[in-house]
């Protein structure tokens, strides 16, 4: 269905895939134009993470971005890019407990507190996104 | 396969991407629990409140982006998938991309608009 | 003791000590006739016989392939010979367990397969209440299987409680419980088995006590 929406001037589409690889293994660059790849501080989360931004290259997506989620430290940073040899995400996202406590109980957590920490990390990227 | 700098003025950014297609689609990945959803959420209300036009797709079979962007856990539970609604359709005129957003999006904070595409409504486990 | 793990990407290993492979194990258990489709050429028994990883503890583990520079033949032989095996190995010595990817999907879609039990593994969160209602659909649906509930990271009453709320809205019992446990988050930033990790810390005990139930309780023979 993305590939059917129409073209709109201004029209930023934001498509949240399922988890794992099946969506974006059927997604090409006439599809989406920016993959961001959501990665934890877990290895089975970095292994997931290096799939996904293998599939997004080889079907073509033009560009991709790597956002390091739920980041408590140096450490959690220093084991991502180890296990994605060396590649520095692109946004940190630190672990936020706003966003925790907005997940419990199921309200945006721009809504709860649109300046927690993590909230913020994740609006600059919207600013970077949309030039 | 080139990726996208964030942190530095004049470096490339979706902007020629935008001039030359007219618009950006971006897709959320990740493993499950990452907090992909929730990322998507927040980014789609920032750009909203940047006065961009947001179309939210959530193309999980188990939707629940409605609720990071702030429609409620019971909303998001009511809304009907577009897919599903397009394969119930039997009117006689077709039904472009354009009216199934209108009859089955949702409306979500900041001007942002929701719509679910996959969402499997009935399990035939057998 | 057999595992199955159902996603596509690799989990279930790290979490039983076993290092994931990309290899599809299973692609030549199956193969392509025209007009036919995929066809497991071997029965199920066999292929886990021959292909199934060994783990710690004497686990047999297969995964659902993971495509990585696969061929599109050789996944899906992989994809069908995994899917039959889940649905189909009922082998009376065996103890299997599937862990199905996030969601609902496979649950709906026949993933289930001969299992006498079907765990609903919820957390406090809005989102997994959510999926967990979607689940309650399920239940109607399961002719053999008994459906239950097992609440997970669990901090406090108030999230028991909301947990206990929505499973039994939804008529699926709240079977049993695993308290939040700081040994997941150690044991999953270094890609271990939490149970070699933190034997003795209150989740694994939780689990460990599931187990025994799992066994002791026979819930599958409960259905009517």
């Amino acid at each position: 269905m993305l590939g059917e929406l129409e073209t709109k001037p201004d029209r930023v589409v934001i498509a949240d895939f399922e988890a794992g690889v099946g969506t974006l293994l059927r997604a090409n660059a006439e599809q989406v134009d920016l993959a961001v790849v959501v990665v934890e501080p877990y290895v089975k989360s970095i292994e997931a993470a290096r799939r996904l931004l293998e599939i997004a290259g080889a079907n073509g997506i033009r560009r991709s971005i790597l956002v390091a989620n739920k980041v408590r430290d140096e450490e959690d940073l220093a084991l991502i890019r180890a296990l994605l040899d060396g590649v520095e995400p692109d946004l940190v996202v630190p672990a936020d407990e706003e966003i925790a406590a907005a997940d419990l109980a199921g309200v945006a957590p721009i809504d709860r507190n649109p300046e927690s920490e993590g909230v913020r990390a994740i609006r600059s990227l919207a600013g970077t996104i949309a030039g | 396969m080139s990726r996208l700098p964030v942190d530095a003025c004049g470096r490339a950014t979706l902007r020629d991407c935008r001039a030359e297609r007219g618009r950006m689609k971006i897709a959320i990945a990740g493993k499950g629990g990452s907090g992909k959803t929730t990322v998507a959420g927040i980014l789609a209300r920032s750009l909203a409140r940047q006065g961009h036009e947001v179309l939210a797709v959530d193309a999980d079979t188990n939707p629940n982006l409605g609720i990071s962007l702030g429609l409620g856990p019971d909303a998001t539970y009511e809304l009907m998938a577009a897919r599903q609604a397009l394969d119930q359709d039997t009117a006689e005129h077709a039904t472009t991309i354009e009216q199934l957003m209108e009859r089955f999006g949702a409306d979500a904070p900041d001007g942002v608009r929701l719509v679910q595409v996959s969402k499997v409504e009935h399990p035939n486990p057998g | 003791m057999l595992a199955l793990d159902a996603d596509n990407v690799p989990g279930l290993a790290y979490s039983i000590g076993l290092e994931p492979t990309d290899d599809l194990l299973l692609s030549s258990a199956a193969t392509f006739e025209e007009g036919k489709g995929y066809r497991m050429v071997i029965s199920p028994a066999e292929a886990v016989e021959r292909f199934a990883l060994t783990g710690p503890d004497g686990v047999r583990f297969l995964q659902f392939g993971k495509p990585r520079g696969a061929t599109t033949r050789d996944y899906q032989a992989s994809a069908t010979a995994f899917l039959e095996i889940v649905r189909s190995f009922d082998d009376p010595c065996w103890t299997v367990v599937t862990d199905l990817a996030a969601g609902t999907r496979q649950a709906y879609f026949g993933w289930t397969g001969i299992a006498q039990v079907v765990i609903a593994v919820v957390e406090p969160s809005a989102s997994s209440l959510l999926t967990a209602r979607r689940f309650g659909r399920l239940a109607a649906e399961l002719e053999s299987a008994r459906l239950v509930g097992v609440a997970n990271k669990v901090a406090t009453e108030a999230q028991r409680g909301r947990i206990a709320g929505e499973l039994d809205r939804i008529g699926i019992p709240y079977w049993a419980e695993v308290p939040a446990d700081p040994i997941f988050g150690r044991a999953e930033r270094q890609g271990r088995a939490p149970i070699e990790t933190g034997p003795g810390s209150p989740a694994i005990l939780a689990l460990e006590r599931i187990a025994e139930r799992l066994v002791g309780e026979n819930l599958g023979a409960a259905t009517g």
